[in-house]
């Protein structure tokens, strides 16, 4: 029972903790909705909650796969999620996402002197239904799909001028996306606790319009691909489970008006190394880092240089 | 004996032949050859708009529309066209040879000035969205009624205001680099700058810069200082529009920078000193300390690479190699923008589409109001 449990929680964190995250425009990667979402199995009548914060600094200017020698600007993404997922029976499970975000973006010019903007409120909300498509032996397999409602602030102004920041700095994006999740695990691979998770995501975005109505924009649909390991060990009376994955993702361009919008879309590849320490059969913490190993972006794109999440579950039997 | 002889008087002869040959006459040369026909045409144009008699000098071939005022000491001058004397395009009723800044190089007008009218290069949806009801040079007409202004601490309509990017989230360049033009060294498709590539070029004693698109593509803004001059390169490549002022502002010396605000998807430079925001077509402070103010503009040529160096073959141009900056200014950064009428980023208060939208005209603002011209009345 405790290693079922210890599992439902090694999945709800290695799968989950660094699955999705929505970039949002021509930064390519900070985001409004700096978040993760995952599916894993839970059993019926079971609550999980987690709290995460994730922050996510972007400062390499890079232009197709090169680096620039440019750190002149920076933006950073704080998001703190609230995730609840409950089990609604042994296969279908739900879950909600709701965030709060703050943005800050700081430009140093060639003299010296360096701006400053942030814009803060409620991000977009995440609803998702999860069927648990296979349970057999050491396979499990999940599908998921579901919304991401555009509850988000997006109309958050500049301190500066008084008009409304641009769409990549507000917290929310405005738009409905159509959201589709498949996880793939196979435990106890090679040795006890050693677990193969392949996760894909994809979202189908579409168009939000701006300026009064008078620019449509859409962010590029997206496709991410989670593949990894974790272990198990055990640390006098916790258990410890290290992690290593690699996120590929692939974002297609956005349009404006129907046409291609410049220096957005691209490919990254990612690698995300983690942990998460269970601190009794109810509650565990986690900690992931991000960073880069790869990139193929269209154009010239602000992107991410690392980021790092850090939250913790309890886990509710109703 | 006698072939000693005979060697000196040899030895004699050729050294009175070589002196003979100090002595020649020396060969004069024949004066230069005028530089042979281009066959291009630089054609004149005489109009009057708002009541102000212009004259316009450009050639479609040579990429150029430039625009004076035709009045000079209280009289109309009547102009013709000059061809392949560049920089000099055109001469006066009255036998001064005018170059493009509008300076008499020749003749009894020579040191004179022609006043500059505010005009400039640019796209054409630009001056169709900034001046609604724009005027067109022998096209069709439309009455548009200009805009409500929003937010009385600001000059224009704030409705069209948007917020694209961060303040200096677009690096101006504040000490521009760079090199002098070698026709050997600075090859077709080995430099970054190719010959059909536009530049500002502009002249200050015997200093001539050219300033490329393909660097203004990436800053917007350029800020140099040229002899006594501390000039201001202003572009916005969203709107194809140049412009270059006088860095020296009622508030004292100043350097511009960009805003991150777009008006009619137009540059809103700001200026450093004081943080007022201003126009670019017509360098008006729009909010700001030093709101209702003007720049002072100084005379410039937007035209291609080509066209600038055969002008001034000892022309200086942008080095691709900026201090502190690393970008690849071969890559033109906004995809197919430049060509894509149906493509304009941002929202604009008319969209006019009497001509295509991003072809570029000349227009002349007089009075808030604007005429554009085509390079079609100069082919």
């Amino acid at each position: 029972m405790y290693a079922k449990q210890a599992h439902i929680i090694l999945f709800l964190l290695l799968v989950g903790l660094p699955t999705l995250s929505w970039s949002q425009a021509c930064c390519s990667g900070g985001t409004p909705l700096a978040a993760n979402l995952g599916v894993a199995g839970i059993d019926s009548r079971q609550l999980a909650l987690r709290l995460t914060y994730d922050y996510n600094t972007q400062r390499d200017l890079v232009s197709n796969t090169r680096k620039l020698d440019d750190d002149r600007r920076t933006r950073n993404t704080h998001a703190v999620l609230l995730q609840g997922r409950y089990g609604f029976s042994k296969r279908w499970s739900g879950i909600l996402i709701f965030s709060w975000v703050r943005q800050e973006e700081e430009n140093q010019s060639l003299t010296g002197a360096s701006s400053f903007t942030k814009a803060e409120g409620i991000g977009d909300l995440i609803g998702l239904l999860q069927y648990e498509a296979l349970a057999k032996g050491d396979w499990r397999m999940q599908v998921a799909g579901g919304l991401k409602a555009p509850l988000g602030r997006t109309d958050v102004a500049d301190e500066l001028t008084g008009f409304p920041l641009n769409a990549d700095m507000q917290p929310g994006t405005g738009s409905w996306d159509v959201l589709g999740v498949l996880n793939l695990s196979r435990e106890n691979l090679f040795k006890p606790g050693l677990t193969l998770i392949t996760t894909a995501t994809y979202r189908l975005t579409t168009e939000d319009l701006r300026f009064e109505g008078q620019q449509r924009y859409e962010f590029g649909n997206e496709w991410q691909i989670l593949f990894g390991f974790s272990d198990q060990y055990v640390l006098g009376p916790r258990l410890f489970y290290p992690q290593l994955m690699v996120r590929y993702r692939q974002t297609a361009i956005d349009l404006t008006n129907g046409f291609n919008t410049p220096n957005t879309g691209g490919e990254w590849v990612h690698l995300v190394p983690g942990f998460q320490l269970g601190l009794n059969e109810a509650l565990q913490l986690n900690f992931a880092a991000e960073l880069p190993v790869f990139r193929k972006l269209r154009g010239t794109q602000l992107t991410t240089s690392y980021r790092m999440t850090a939250g913790m579950t309890y886990n509710l039997n109703l | 004996m006698q072939l000693k002889f005979t060697t000196i008087s040899l030895f004699l002869l050729l050294l009175i032949t070589a002196c003979t040959k100090e002595e020649t006459p020396p060969v004069v040369e024949p004066d230069p050859l005028p530089p042979a026909p281009s066959g291009k045409v630089i054609k004149v144009l005489h109009d009057e708009y708002e009541s102000t008699p212009l004259v316009l000098v450009g050639s479609e071939e040579w990429n150029f529309i430039l625009s004076f005022k035709r009045e000079l000491d209280g009289e109309e001058r009547t102009f013709t066209a000059i061809d392949d004397r560049l920089p000099i395009v055109m001469e006066d009723d009255q036998g001064t040879e005018w170059d493009w800044f509008g300076r008499g190089v020749s003749g009894p007008g020579v040191g004179q000035q022609l006043e500059l009218t505010t005009s400039m290069m640019g796209y054409w949806f630009a001056f169709g969205a900034l001046y609604p009801g724009a005027s067109i040079h022998e096209g069709p007409s439309r009455f548009v009624e200009l805009p409500l202004p929003g937010d009385p601490s600001w000059l224009i309509p704030t409705k069209r205001l948007v917020r694209a990017t961060g303040l200096d989230a677009i690096q101006a360049i504040e000490v521009p680099q760079f090199v002098r033009y070698n026709s050997d060294e600075h090859t077709e498709g080995s430099f970054y700058v190719d010959n059909t590539d536009l530049v500002v070029g502009f002249e200050q004693g015997s200093q001539r810069r050219a300033y490329p698109h393909a660097i203004l593509d990436w800053h917007e803004i350029v800020n140099d200082e040229l002899g006594s001059e501390n000039i201001a390169v202003v572009y916005c490549p969203l709107t194809g529009t140049a412009t270059l002022w006088d860095r020296n502002l009622e508030s004292g010396l100043t350097t511009f920078g960009v805003s991150g605000l777009l008006y009619n998807s137009n540059i809103i430079p700001y200026d450093r000193q004081t943080e007022s925001f201003w126009t670019q077509l017509d360098g008006r402070c729009v909010n700001g300390a030093l709101r209702g103010k003007r720049t002072r503009k100084y005379p410039y040529v937007e035209t291609s690479w080509e066209t600038w160096k055969t002008a001034f073959p000892e022309t200086e141009i942008m080095s691709d190699d900026q201090n502190d900056v690393d970008r690849d200014y071969t890559i033109y950064p906004y995809d197919d923008y430049i060509t894509n009428n149906d493509y304009i980023a941002f929202p604009l208060e008319i969209n006019d589409d009497r001509l295509p939208a991003k072809e570029r005209v000349h227009g002349v603002i007089i009075n808030s109001r604007v005429k554009v011209y085509r390079f079609d009345a100069f082919r």
